[in-house]
């Protein structure tokens, strides 16, 4: 990347009345801190609102990052973190019922990711399990979630995420391998679960269908 | 090593991902212990089996951020935040362009105050030198000053300016040794003609109540030493 292009160069130019910078910077992070944010609530209007809360603190107070401590992107992940967590606080009602990526209508928000070769019953599966793994990351506590969030959906190094939510990197690979531990205990109840309910549904489906060879 | 030792190197190898487990090793201490932990796990059949549900749950994970990469945040979200800073852009120059304007302003008040004060200052001099050479003007060295010479000219319409005739110095008290002082000051005042009788000057009659010139010659000490009297010359009359 161009030395200039950098968030804290752009920030730089930003702070200094630079439009194009602030738009440019704007395009390079947005997508981490509303991802971030969505990825801890599950909630889109909120993960919106800590997008903009967070770059509304930049705009104001562009000073209070300090470029010899992480870099800018940690920085943001700090002050997006600490929106989420005192809205998600505030709005506990904010765990939604329907899937995040849903619309009222029902239909996906989720872009999809193309393989034509996959037929329709994959691209089910696939979207059951996301939706799995969905649901049990947001179901972790938000001391395991925030981890879990920062190194395996948003691939931060340990460093970047210890920095962002202040701790040491030791303590963020505990945290990460507990909320691990627990995801994984969450995912296997959920299969252990759906299994069950695969197996209560197959008698049913015995006594109405007929076996073929009765007709032949 | 033991299963226990083994739990947070088959996070890291599943994690790291690859078939190997081992290619997102961040340097070569951490390999070595990621290959060992695997070559744990291949012969234990826990850490085997922790190891595969490891490697699920990363596969999960990996999928549900792939599915998620390209959200963002809606086009308003953008266009507020960009109406936001140009507003906040905007009230930094108008607060740098106040301070500009503040600042000229007192900059432009500074000088005209210290204009003021230096005419003043010198039309109070001038005031002050007019005062005092009713009473005292300096002259340095016998020269005639200004002040002296237009009261000069206002005392006679024929007198020229700067030219003066002086009588010789004499005593201003008897037995003031004048003579042996090495350093004075000449101060011009005005007395009245009445007075230079008492310096053994005579003054033609009915003269008495104008006024005269002198140079008061004034030792070091501030005493005056001795006086001389002062006339302006008078030009010729041309008709």
């Amino acid at each position: 990347m161009n030395q200039d292009r950098t968030p804290e160069a752009l920030l730089r130019l930003a702070a200094a009345g630079d439009e194009e910078a602030f738009c440019a910077l704007y395009h390079q992070l947005n997508g981490f801190i509303y991802r971030f944010a969505l990825h801890m609530s599950g909630n889109e209007g909120l993960a919106e609102d800590v997008t903009q809360e967070t770059f509304l603190m930049l705009i104001r107070d562009p000073g209070r990052y300090e470029p010899g401590r992480a870099s800018l992107k940690s920085f943001l992940y700090g002050v997006a973190r600490n929106h989420t967590l005192r809205a998600l606080e505030k709005e506990s009602r904010f765990i939604p019922f329907a899937e995040p990526g849903v619309d009222e209508a029902g239909n996906s928000l989720t872009p999809e990711i193309s393989d034509p070769r996959a037929d329709a019953n994959e691209d089910l599966l696939r979207r059951e399990q996301i939706a799995r793994v969905r649901r049990a990351v947001l179901a972790l506590p938000a001391v395991y979630r925030e981890a879990v969030v920062l190194c395996d959906l948003q691939e931060l190094s340990y460093d970047e995420a210890a920095h962002s939510l202040g701790c040491a990197p030791g303590t963020l690979r505990s945290r990460l391998h507990r909320g691990r531990e627990m995801l994984a205990a969450r995912l296997r109840a959920t299969e252990r679960h759906k299994a069950s309910v695969a197996a209560a549904a197959v008698p049913l489906g015995g006594t109405i269908g007929r076996p073929r060879e009765e007709f032949s | 090593m033991n299963c226990r030792d083994c739990e947070l190197l088959l996070m890291e190898a599943a994690r790291a991902g690859g078939a190997s487990g081992v290619e997102g090793a961040t340097g070569p201490l951490q390999r070595t212990d990621l290959e060992a932990a695997l070559d744990h796990a291949a012969s234990c059949p826990a850490c085997f089996e922790r190891l595969a549900e490891e490697r699920s749950l990363s596969a999960g994970l990996r999928l549900l951020a792939a599915a998620e990469a390209s959200r963002e945040p809606s086009p308003g979200c953008g266009a507020t935040l960009l109406a936001a800073y140009r507003a906040e852009r905007g009230s930094e120059v108008r607060a740098r362009r106040w301070v500009f304007a503040v600042s000229g302003a007192l900059a432009a008040s500074l000088i005209i105050l210290v204009g003021a004060a230096l005419l003043l200052s010198h039309e109070s001099s001038t005031l002050v030198r007019s005062f005092y050479s009713k009473i005292s003007p300096l002259s340095a060295h016998g020269a005639a000053i200004p002040a002296t010479a237009e009261e000069q000219a206002s005392d006679g319409d024929s007198a020229v300016p700067g030219q003066e005739e002086v009588t010789d110095f004499v005593p201003y008290y008897p037995g003031a040794d004048f003579g042996s002082l090495d350093s004075g000051v000449l101060v011009r005042v005005r007395v009245p003609a009445s007075a230079l009788g008492s310096f053994g000057v005579q003054v033609a009659q009915g003269n008495e109540e104008e006024w005269v010139s002198a140079d008061l010659l004034v030792a070091e000490d501030g005493s005056p030493q001795a006086i001389r009297f002062v006339r302006p010359v008078s030009q010729p009359s041309s008709n």
